[in-house]
């Protein structure tokens, strides 16, 4: 990905060489789709997307980035994996899908649904500071950033409750591993 | 019986009724679990959705943990379970990519993972025909009359080539599982349908749509309670429906009640939608 210039080029460039790129980066046969539409079929968030997944695929193979990566789908894909279970010609979307979220993230504009990518930031941020998940304070993270600070209340005080949100982080003994693991993460953006 | 086991984040918290629950059923069965010393997050879908180097590298450090301690790894968590066999899988077939995570990872961690552990899931591991029948053994308060669905959701069995320990469309482990333990299992057609997953927090709204639909799908297949073996599955059930009327179990829960085991509460409890009631209206707690 790094010699790309598709991330910060949003143009529709009917080529080849994105469907190769993207082959290439997500390991799965795009060109071999013929359209058959069982992906979409399957799909859970098919109702909530503004693009089907049989489009996501037809799209790469078009060149079409502006619309892709303008997709709210690649944020709304739950990666259940149900379109790589049915597909007849082994494709896996959601790892095409992957692909595409990170050239998003790397582009630098603002994806088409906040929310879900602000959780995702918020969680490794919580992982990278302790090596575990704390709930609590990815959760505290979370809503500074999309301040939603009432919602789910109630519930979290439920859980609070009940033991399973915990107060206190578990924290890897060997911390200096996750980080570097981390710092290496950073570097191949 | 000794294995190498990897609770995972939720176990200990979330999902902390799973966690005790199996910790539970397995002291009973003289199965001993020894954790992964100074296991990681395995990353999640946050880590996949984000960076490609993550999603390989944390599960990694620690299936090279594992690996140093014993020969096979019992996970329980269904999410930590699939990138587990994930990355598993993607070292195992030998890219580039693999070997050059391999070898970083192994500047890190201090060795490289050889790929010789056996991954199993809980589900799996319990499946097996000498464990199940010991299970059926020990069973001292058949589940009779109770009325269950087996959702297994998504990450148990997809994708297929890496994780799959069933038949990824029909599966039917977990049924055998239950209906050894006495339970009537009901048929249904969203064994393997999605709650939402992840989505949980930052889109509540969705996962409500999703979860909705599967509880009414299970009640129309006439099911008293749902079980699961995933705790994003149960968290998910158990928290976004607005009746609050259908119970998701563990399915290790099931088993701790067919065993008649002592402290149930501990785990049965933690539940946002009282599994309790139910369960002593068929005298099994």
């Amino acid at each position: 990905m790094e010699n790309s210039v598709l991330a910060g080029d949003l143009r529709f460039e009917p080529a080849e060489s994105f469907t190769r790129l993207i082959e290439k980066e997500s390991s799965q046969p795009v060109s071999r789709c013929y359209q058959c539409k069982k992906c979409s079929a399957g799909c859970p968030v098919a109702p909530m997307a503004d693009l089907h997944t049989n489009e996501v695929i037809r799209l790469v193979q078009l060149g079409d980035t502006e619309r892709l990566l303008g997709s709210n789908r690649l944020w709304l894909c739950l990666s259940c994996k149900t379109c790589q279970a049915r597909c007849p010609n082994g494709i896996d979307t959601s790892a095409v899908i992957d692909v595409l979220k990170g050239m998003v993230l790397k582009s630098g504009k603002a994806p088409a649904e906040t929310r879900i990518p602000e959780f995702y930031k918020s969680f490794m941020d919580s992982v990278q500071r302790t090596g575990r998940l704390y709930e609590l304070g990815m959760i505290g993270l979370y809503k500074l950033r999309t301040k939603t600070y009432m919602e789910d209340m109630g519930l979290g005080v439920e859980m609070l409750k009940r033991g399973k949100l915990k107060f206190l982080p578990e924290r890897v003994k060997n911390l200096g591993q996750v980080r570097e693991i981390f710092r290496k993460g950073r570097e191949k953006k | 019986m000794k294995v190498g086991y990897y609770p995972g984040c939720s176990l200990h918290s979330t999902a902390a009724d799973y966690g005790l629950s199996t910790e539970a059923v397995c002291r009973s069965l003289n199965i001993q679990l020894a954790e992964i010393p100074d296991w990681n997050c395995c990353g999640a879908t946050p880590a996949h959705s984000t960076s490609e180097y993550l999603a390989k590298a944390l599960p990694l450090r620690n299936l090279i943990l594992a690996e140093g301690a014993g020969e096979d790894l019992v996970v329980p968590c269904t999410g930590c379970y699939n990138v587990c066999r994930q990355t598993h899988g993607f070292i195992s077939r030998g890219s580039s990519k693999a070997l050059e995570v391999n070898r970083e990872v192994a500047t890190i961690v201090g060795r490289k993972y050889q790929g010789k552990l056996k991954i199993m899931h809980l589900l799996d591991f319990f499946s097996q025909d000498e464990v199940l029948q010991e299970l059926k053994s020990r069973v001292v308060k058949p589940l009779t009359g109770l009325k269950v669905v087996p959702y297994y959701g998504c990450l148990l069995l997809r994708p297929s080539d890496d994780v799959a320990f069933d038949d990824p469309e029909q599966p039917q482990k977990l049924d055998r599982l239950l209906d050894a333990l006495g339970a009537e299992v009901r048929p249904w057609s969203y064994k393997m349908d999605c709650c939402g997953g992840s989505f949980a927090i930052p889109r509540a709204d969705i996962v409500g749509e999703l979860t909705v639909e599967l509880v009414k799908q299970a009640r129309k297949a006439g099911a008293d309670f749902m079980v699961t073996a995933c705790p994003l599955c149960q968290a998910n059930i158990d928290t976004r429906q607005p009746d609050r009327g259908m119970p998701i179990l563990y399915f290790t829960e099931l088993i701790a009640a067919a065993f008649g085991l002592k402290g149930q509460e501990k785990w049965l409890e933690k539940h946002i939608i009282d599994p309790r009631p139910l369960l002593k209206s068929s005298n099994l707690i």
